[in-house]
């Protein structure tokens, strides 16, 4: 085959009998044959596993029991998602010999609902520590651009999506780890509402701003695979016990009287952006008003304070799960990692629960705001990715994180396409919700990803 | 990145309380990136809050 299927394309071809998914398996396996070697996304290929399931599903399905729209899907998973049986290394030499006893939660609905597991994917080392080129596997590279960041931590899913090695992948995002590799390579992916994905089995980096979610093609897409991945976990202390609707349906509303607040200031003061991401920021808006929205600006505190909310807490948190290690064995850590990591032991508990104290605060003039508006629009990343060599070991702490907003208030964050360089390289925009309110987030973004034609492209390497 | 404000030799007694082997190099290194972690404490510190202002973590008996 040489298109790359969407998955909801792939599953009404599947449905139609017009799309085998052992066909579609070995697609993805033949491009993770030809590209893998250049842009790295997976540490571990499973092809025997991938064809087995794959023929199963094939007879399930033929046999008239179906099990929805992700029957017979290749995806893949981040390698902090546990695997029962296969070894889950959080891309560290700490853990190059952990095989799982169990399934992560989420990998387990996702393979409920009838996905195929293609192999692991690759991570910054415990979704913190990168771009590292001292770990067991190399980082991954951004298919636009293989010279390129794909964006972190979720950096093997960004790349293996958006080069069609795999329809999707799971992630996970502290501070921007689903937001950033989407935006860098040009794929989508949802950060939904704290607690709604359950963490059980997905090795921690920071327990109160740790969200899962997964990236895919399209908004649809990501509508379809959170669908499968979200519900309660009473084993999960930060699960939450809420209704789920239906998220590929509420996909067909309209979004008239929608308003939607555009957060200019963090992009322009609070970590200003290049003029490609402004000027591809400033073209949505009118997307979204001729789509029948309301769109104006919005305030919320400073950039600053919420980096300084969310980095404190992370590193704390971070330090805290790790500090066994990093006494014992610091020489099994790559560099980054390790000197993150070091860097937060000389957070003071104060400081800690100062952090918390600002964010019940930061959460509740959020809250306010989202009186006001029902969605917001935020820039994701202040330039197209870097080239990954530029990427220094304090990075993340010399500009504020655009994405660390939504940690810090849980709130859903979707980042999708809005655009390309000149130089063809794609750029991103968040589209965030109340709590739980990720219906309206991908209706939102289902709308917007119609109305233009972003989608289309593919990186170069992929066709 | 931004000079610490702190003294090489407070923040070695501070490094001294990690439970880390830290090198000489190490904690030089460590000191230079040191003042992000005073900067972003200044803004949390700095911003007077009533003192009953609860954090968003809290203890909640029934889980």
């Amino acid at each position: 085959m040489a298109e790359i299927p969407t998955i909801a394309e792939a599953a009404a071809l599947i449905a139609a009998r017009k799309l085998s998914p052992v066909e579609l398996t070995r697609a993805c396996l033949a491009r993770i044959e030809r590209l893998n070697g250049t842009l790295h996304a997976f540490i571990k290929v499973t092809p025997e596993r991938a064809l087995a399931e794959a023929k199963a599903a094939e007879a399930a399905i033929a046999a008239g029991g179906s099990k929805g729209p992700l029957h017979g899907i290749p995806i893949a998973h981040k390698d902090i998602f546990e695997t029962k049986g296969l070894a889950t290394t959080a891309h560290s030499k700490v853990l190059i010999d952990h095989v799982p006893q169990a399934d992560a939660v989420a990998v387990a609905k996702l393979a409920e609902a009838g996905t195929v597991m293609l192999g692991k994917l690759a991570t910054h080392e415990f979704a913190w520590g990168g771009p590292s080129f001292d770990l067991p596997f190399p980082p991954a590279r951004n298919p636009w651009d293989p010279q390129r960041f794909t964006g972190g931590s979720s950096s093997g899913t960004g790349a293996a999506v958006a080069a069609g090695l795999a329809l999707a992948g799971t992630g996970s995002d502290t501070g921007g780890s689903i937001r950033g590799p989407s935006h860098y390579c040009g794929v989508t992916g949802i950060k939904p509402t704290y607690g709604l994905v359950s963490r059980r089995g997905i090795l921690p980096l920071a327990y109160s701003l740790d969200h899962a979610g997964p990236l895919a093609w399209t908004v649809e897409d990501c509508a379809i695979l959170l669908q499968a991945m979200a519900g309660h976990d009473a084993q999960d202390p930060g699960s939450a016990d809420v209704p789920l609707p239906d998220y590929r349906a509420a996909l067909a509303g309209s979004l008239k009287g929608v308003r939607i607040g555009f957060v200019r200031q963090f992009h322009e003061s609070g970590n200003p952006a290049n003029d490609a991401v402004k000027s591809a920021l400033e073209a949505a808006l009118p997307v979204f008003r001729s789509l029948g929205a309301e769109v104006r600006d919005a305030e919320l505190a400073p950039l600053a304070d919420w980096h300084a909310c969310g980095m404190l807490i992370m590193m704390c948190e971070a330090f805290t799960l790790h500090a066994p290690w990093l006494r014992t064995r610091p020489q099994d850590y790559g560099d980054y990692m390790r000197d993150r990591l070091r860097l937060a032991a000389f957070v003071s508990a104060a400081d800690y629960i100062e952090a918390q104290r600002a964010r019940r605060e930061l959460c509740r003039q959020f809250a306010a705001t989202m009186r006001e508006f029902d969605l917001l629009i935020s820039a994701v990343m202040p330039s197209e990715a870097p080239l990954i060599e530029e990427m220094g070991k304090w990075a993340s702490f010399e500009r504020p994180s655009l994405t660390f907003p939504y940690n810090v208030t849980g709130a859903p964050a979707l980042a999708l396409r809005c655009g390309f360089t000149a130089a063809g390289l794609p750029l991103g925009m968040q589209i965030v919700g109340r709590p739980f309110e990720e219906s309206l987030v991908f209706r939102a973004g289902h709308a917007y990803e119609r109305a233009t034609s972003w989608a289309s492209r593919r990186p170069a390497l992929a066709n | 990145m931004p000079k610490p404000n702190i003294s090489r030799e407070s923040f070695a007694a501070m490094a001294a309380t990690t439970g880390l082997k830290l090198s000489e190099a190490e904690t030089r290194e460590l000191y230079e990136a040191y003042g992000h972690v005073e900067a972003m404490v200044a803004r949390l510190r700095g911003a007077k809050r009533p003192i009953a202002a609860e954090p968003a973590v809290v203890f909640k008996p029934e889980r």
